[in-house]
């Protein structure tokens, strides 16, 4: 989920606990943020999250039918006839799947600044995601007592994982949440139906 | 869709190895899930050996839905996605899990070998899909 900030952010992000992402201009910054670029690259591999599919065609209702890590055939095969072609053709769609293998185990204990949408889209399933200027649950926030300190910003590149390592991150990231979360305990056994 | 030849070989050896075993194993988990649940009702009245039997038809459910779907995946691989590989290799990994719990440690080893080759399989998916 997305939060969409107003009123004083640059308060807000001064006092927040890391980690978290923010996008947005950087003149709202204060404190110490990790500035992230991300290397040349497009893919048709990984696990763009809804909101990324909107923003590049505006389908992220159909996105939401698959679970991660799916390729653009299994999303076109989801998507109706207008929006198929779009999704064939469209570079910012293919930058969406490659961005989303970001690895963000480095990413865990920083605070983040990114001006690239699509970082802000990968990182948001792993930490509390921040943006001004694109829309998301609004939040108008209040400010601090204190000035907020001045912003420091230290580059880094971010590590996008092969498919192969991305396969890894997935499975090794939650092996027993199935057992512990009763929606993919449910899921599980919807699945027993169809395969029976 | 082109998955490694070697990688195809392992699911099959291995959902033969499941099949085998699983075969030989549901008498024992039949036989004990009855006592345990005839013990249950004994003890705790009519739900506890409700929920012992009702835990018991998961786990051989899950084991031979493993089975299933590795079938298909050799079958029809063109509708084997990753996200489902990953999703059955991980049942496969709780169904071993609680063989060795149960000490039926030849069938635990045949959902080991399975898990281990669906996730190979998983990982060929995204390598020819990248």
């Amino acid at each position: 989920m997305i939060v969409e900030l107003g009123g004083c952010v640059s308060s807000f992000l001064s006092a927040a606990r890391p980690p978290l992402v923010f996008y947005g201009p950087p003149n709202l910054l204060a404190g110490r943020f990790l500035h992230l670029h991300a290397g040349e690259g497009l893919s048709e591999f990984g696990a763009p999250t809804p909101e990324a599919v909107e923003y590049c065609i505006g389908a992220g209702r159909y996105a939401e039918k698959l679970d991660p890590p799916y390729s653009l055939k299994e999303l076109l095969a989801v998507l109706p006839e207008g929006l198929r072609e779009k999704a064939e053709n469209s570079v910012c769609l293919r930058r969406a799947f490659y961005l989303s293998r970001v690895d963000p185990r480095p990413l865990r204990r920083a605070k983040i600044y990114v001006d690239d949408p699509f970082l802000l889209f990968a990182l948001e399933p792993y930490m509390p995601a921040y943006a001004v200027g694109i829309s998301g649950k609004r939040r108008n926030v209040k400010c601090g007592a204190d000035p907020p300190p001045p912003p420091q910003l230290a580059e880094a590149e971010a590590r996008v994982m092969t498919p192969e390592e991305f396969v890894d991150f997935l499975y090794t990231k939650d092996i027993f949440k199935p057992l512990l979360n009763p929606r993919l305990l449910l899921k599980l056994l919807w699945r027993l139906r169809r395969v029976l | 869709m082109a998955v490694k030849k070697s990688v195809v070989e392992l699911l099959k050896f291995a959902m033969a190895l499941e099949v085998a075993f699983g075969v030989v194993s549901l008498y024992w988990d039949l036989a004990v899930s009855a006592a345990a649940v005839y013990l249950l009702t004994y003890l705790f009245g009519p739900i506890g050996g409700a929920v012992f039997a009702a835990l018991s038809a998961a786990y051989i459910a899950i084991g031979y839905s493993t089975v299933f779907f590795a079938y298909r995946a050799i079958k029809r691989p063109e509708l084997v996605k990753p996200s489902t590989a990953i999703l059955w290799s991980k049942a496969a990994l709780i169904a071993a899990a609680v063989s060795a719990l149960s000490a039926n440690l030849p069938y635990a080893a045949s959902s080991a070998l399975l898990a281990l080759a669906l996730y190979l399989y998983a990982k060929e998916l995204a390598k020819s899909s990248a």
